[in-house]
């Protein structure tokens, strides 16, 4: 399977886990209830607590395990996401995206866990799933690019994702007879694509 | 998860959240500070303004942790209430004509309550209550430079506020038509 269709089934497998939590568009409705959700409790009403974890236990838990794939590494990672994220959550910017905003702290605690696992490897001298070799550091750098690339897409609208990924799937021949109203959408959606990876992971 | 344990990550989710508006709200502590320093240095009763410094304090950290609006008033209603405050330090310092004092400590007052009326109206709306709390901590803090004379300023502050804030409390009470603002107390 290649690296595109691989990214694919990913998303499209990550999306019908989300969906059960929501009841019709999973993407966007998910998406606003937990803006309102975490608005709400950052401005200081208690109440919005239960809902609010509900909503993104599940996430940030997908997130984790699918970033790191070891069940045990994952819950840790999960947790101690989750926890960073409320104790931020006084100081979350309300113009901000707050699916974005907590699965990039999400992200940073993957990449913390994935370190200590990395340097626990060295330490005893076992590299198991990892190589010092060159062919081994990029296989590495291209799964980290990889699991980059699939959060981006996730953090995208369901209409910008779905346009993306069809790009993937059309051949060339139909490629080219698109109307430019099509182009325009997806250079639009490639834009927001762009602005995305920016916010979670920097400039390119 | 077992139940359990997400019972137990749920409190940690709580306390986390709790003691992070707590450090969030103590960073009012980085404004107030100066400002009763400065009126323990300057003013003719150091150990009035420490006492009050310390309620307004306590004060202003628990609202900005409790949230829901309130904290939303707490640096405005400081600052305007720092206008008078320094104003009654520099009499202190400087003693000028009584009636011009007077008047220009009324003046800076009206100004400065004025001014917290209009740059608030859209954290308070409004709701009684938090024009009253903001008029307690302005007053509050130009008190720190009255004790030793200078009232003219804290009198002439509550004036402005009253003024300006009845008159938006009455243009904007909400028709019965007219929902209301979600964020209001």
């Amino acid at each position: 399977m290649g690296v595109a269709e691989s990214t694919f089934a990913t998303v499209r497998c990550l999306e019908a886990s989300t969906s059960k939590l929501s009841v019709s568009d999973p993407s966007e409705e998910l998406r606003e209830q937990i803006q309102q959700s975490m608005v709400r409790y950052a401005d200081g009403h208690r109440d919005a607590f239960q809902l609010l974890f509900q909503q993104l236990w599940p996430l940030v838990q997908l997130f984790s395990i699918r970033a790191l794939g070891n069940a045990a590494d994952a819950e840790d990672a999960a947790q101690c996401a989750l926890l960073k994220i409320f104790s931020r959550i006084a100081e979350f910017d309300r113009t901000r995206d707050a699916l974005t905003w907590a699965l990039s702290i999400a992200y940073y605690e993957v990449l913390t866990i994935r370190r200590k696992t990395h340097r626990r490897r060295e330490d005893h001298s076992s590299l198991e799933g990892m190589s010092t070799t060159a062919t081994g550091e990029s296989e590495v750098i291209a799964k980290h690019q990889m699991i980059a690339l699939e959060t981006s897409l996730l953090m995208l609208s369901e209409a910008d994702r779905d346009l993306l990924l069809s790009t993937i799937d059309d051949d060339h021949n139909s490629q080219i007879a698109a109307s430019s109203v099509v182009r325009k959408r997806k250079q639009r959606a490639r834009v927001r694509l762009r602005e995305i990876w920016r916010t979670l992971y920097g400039s390119f | 998860m077992d139940p359990s344990k997400r019972l137990l990550l749920e409190k940690r989710a709580k306390r986390t959240y709790e003691l992070g508006r707590l450090r969030v709200a103590t960073r009012v502590a980085v404004l107030l500070i100066p400002i009763v320093a400065l009126a323990i240095a300057f003013g003719d009763r150091p150990q009035h303004c420490a006492c009050i410094g310390v309620l307004i304090l306590a004060g202003a950290i628990g609202l900005r942790w409790y949230g829901q609006g309130w904290d939303r008033i707490i640096v405005p209603a400081i600052v305007v209430g720092s206008v008078p405050m320094a104003a009654g330090l520099l009499r202190t310092q400087y003693p000028v004509n009584a009636e011009i004092a007077c008047a220009l400590m009324c003046t800076i007052g009206i100004a400065g309550g004025v001014f917290f009326a209009f740059v608030t109206q859209r954290s308070i709306g409004a709701a009684l209550r938090g024009w009253s709390v903001g008029i307690a901590i302005a007053a509050a803090t130009a008190s720190l430079g009255c004790a030793g004379g200078g009232m003219e300023g804290l009198v002439g502050m509550v004036v402005g506020l009253t003024l300006a804030t009845s008159i938006r409390v009455v243009r904007d009470r909400p028709k019965p038509t007219q929902s209301r603002n979600a964020d209001t107390f």
